[in-house]
């Protein structure tokens, strides 16, 4: 899987029709520019060699922990990445607690108490949740909390150990952007496989044996609804990543989201293929843990090896 | 659940009538039918509903204010924002359409192979389709796009390869399901090959999911081509695109707040009127759900 992802992302970004090698030695000053000086760099960073034999370099060096090093920023993708994760992971984990629960409360509510208005609200906010665009919202809440009514810094991000008060104000904003579409995304879900459930004949067992509302939907219908939000969350570990390009780009959050932004439009390969390589692995990992959850909230699922 | 003891007299109508009633009978249905149809005829229409050409900078009128004869006043280079907003629809439409064909298409042959030849063929298909899953969509399109220059055709390509991987998994998931059944069965005994069965007979059954499923990746597709514009390398300005007038916009946000609000409603107001005709049209094609509501 690993490998097909490597060489999946090696392919589309080697073949895709962008020269960096221009950008690059054209970088400084103009005048530099002419055909011998770019065969130079090329050769210089080895863009000549055989694709495949790119492929294997590239792929020798990264088992080893090494992703090449950044046309722009001449540093190692590495530590590139490294310094630029804590904060899209800071912000991104914050977000999947707060969507969750938020998500997952108000699509209960609106399961629970179907048909009245409360199901009409949470429901009509989901659906109008996944159809903002991200960037649009960001820039909205920049207008309305930062410049009109001035509570919240327009931009930037605080280590939340150096000061803590102006962390949690920066973070506000790039957090509800990041939460709007999985909050909305986890009522849908939560409400619709709750319904599911709570038509089965043993929900209406579980009433007739007179339990209260709470064991009910405690133990018996959250528990059986849980398969299909759980296998939502492994996705949206996805959405997330993809918000915080845009959130990343609008409040000015040095992140990963940032970075690779930059790195496509300066056609940056190396980081390019290692934030790619990243995100793709991250990925994997969530779906596998949701594997793994999948057995233990469903011991069905073991028997028949989904 | 009552009515389902209930005696019902068959009915001879045809499934898709049926449906085109159970469909409409709902107004939010309805009103988002006519929503999309509206934006539709505005981007075939754009030179007559227009007001203003979108393209004519009038810089003694820079930034201003709604009147009645720029209804949403003008941007930072004079230009009029509703007929920018109407001329914005043409990008969003066709790289909607084309895109979500590209996916629907490929998609669909890589599920229908994947679901039909389970062995080698089906787990190479389907390695190569969670590979691409697990690149979050977003960022796939983003350096797709972006590598390869930007502008209509290459974003048009790049939601496309982004989107492919949900279609392949639907079909697949579809066809798995289709195969069992027993007309499938005496299909093969009659001795026909795969390929007639693959796309006379499975195919057909699996129309109403992807009628759903491309109805609901209008809206994601939109929303890419709006996201993909606004980070600069979707539509090649001055083509006018909702996503970079939001950006345009971003600049002068503190004084003419409009200029980004009023390109980000018309994304918003298209984008909920397919996901919830998507979700009407679900409802009404899906006999589970028909009998609840």
């Amino acid at each position: 899987m690993l490998i097909i992802l490597s060489m999946v992302i090696f392919i589309l970004v080697r073949t895709l029709p962008s020269d960096p090698m221009l950008l690059y030695v054209s970088q400084g000053s103009l005048d530099h520019l002419t055909p011998e000086d770019v065969e130079i760099a090329r050769h210089e960073w080895g863009l000549d060699l055989p694709i495949w034999q790119q492929y294997f370099n590239w792929l020798k060096d990264a088992v080893q922990g090494d992703l090449g090093t950044s046309f722009f920023f001449k540093t190692s993708v590495t530590s590139l990445i490294a310094q630029r994760l804590p904060k899209t992971l800071y912000l991104g984990i914050l977000a999947f607690i707060f969507a969750t629960i938020i998500g997952m409360l108000a699509g209960t509510v609106a399961a629970l108490r179907r048909g009245r208005w409360q199901d009409h609200l949470l429901t009509g906010l989901a659906n109008i949740g996944i159809c903002l665009p991200t960037f649009w919202v960001a820039e909205l809440l920049m207008y309305f909390f930062g410049y009109k009514l001035g509570w919240l810094p327009l931009s930037g991000f605080t280590d939340p150990f150096t000061d803590f008060g102006m962390s949690v104000k920066q973070t506000i904003m790039p957090l509800i952007c990041l939460t709007i579409f999985d909050i909305a995304g986890d009522t849908r879900q939560t409400r619709s496989s709750m319904l599911e459930v709570t038509g089965q004949d043993y929900i209406r067992t579980a009433w007739e044996k007179g339990l209260n509302e709470k064991t009910i939907v405690k133990k018996h219908i959250l528990k059986n609804a849980l398969v299909p939000i759980v296998s939502l969350k492994g996705i949206s570990f996805g959405y997330i990543v993809g918000g915080s390009v845009f959130v990343e780009t609008v409040f000015a959050i040095n992140g990963i989201g940032r970075l690779i932004t930059q790195a496509v439009i300066q056609s940056d390969y190396a980081v390019i293929q290692g934030v790619v390589l990243m995100t793709g692995v991250t990925v994997i990992i969530a779906n596998l843990i949701v594997d793994i959850l999948y057995v233990i909230l469903d011991p069905r699922i073991r028997e028949t090896g989904v | 659940m009552a009515n389902r003891n209930k005696k019902q007299p068959i009915l001879h109508i045809s499934e898709s009538r049926r449906v085109f009633k159970a469909l409409f009978k709902r107004k939010i249905a309805v009103i988002s039918a006519a929503v999309i149809l509206l934006t539709i005829i505005c981007a075939v229409f754009a030179k007559w509903v227009a007001p203003y050409d979108p393209y004519t900078m009038d810089l003694t009128n820079i930034k201003a204010v709604p009147s009645w004869e720029h209804l949403l006043g003008t941007d930072a280079l004079g230009r009029d924002v509703l007929s920018r907003i109407i001329y914005g629809s043409q990008s969003a439409l066709v790289v909607a359409i084309v895109s979500v064909l590209i996916a629907a298409i490929s998609g669909i042959i890589l599920g229908l192979l994947a679901g039909y030849f389970t062995k080698v063929v089906g787990v190479i298909i389907m390695r190569f389709v969670d590979t691409l899953q697990s690149i979050p969509m977003t960022v796939l399109a983003l350096a797709i796009a972006g590598l390869s220059g930007g502008g209509l055709v290459n974003i048009v390509i790049a939601i496309g390869v982004s989107l492919t991987s949900l279609y392949a998994r639907v079909m697949r998931g579809q066809v798995l399901k289709v195969k069992q059944s027993d007309y499938i069965l005496a299909e093969k005994m009659h001795g026909a090959g795969n390929f007639r069965i693959m796309f006379l007979h499975i195919l057909p059954n699996c129309i109403p999911v992807l009628i759903v499923t491309i109805t609901m990746q209008m809206g994601s597709a939109i929303l890419m081509e709006a996201g993909l514009s606004f980070l600069g390398i979707g539509i090649t300005p001055p083509t006018p695109s909702w996503g970079s007038m939001v950006q345009d916009g971003a600049a002068v946000l503190t004084t003419r707040p409009l200029l980004t609000i009023a390109p980000g409603i018309a994304i918003f107001i298209l984008v909920y009127a397919f996901n919830t005709f998507g979700d009407a049209l679900r409802d009404a094609l899906d006999p589970r759900i028909r009998n609840r509501k």
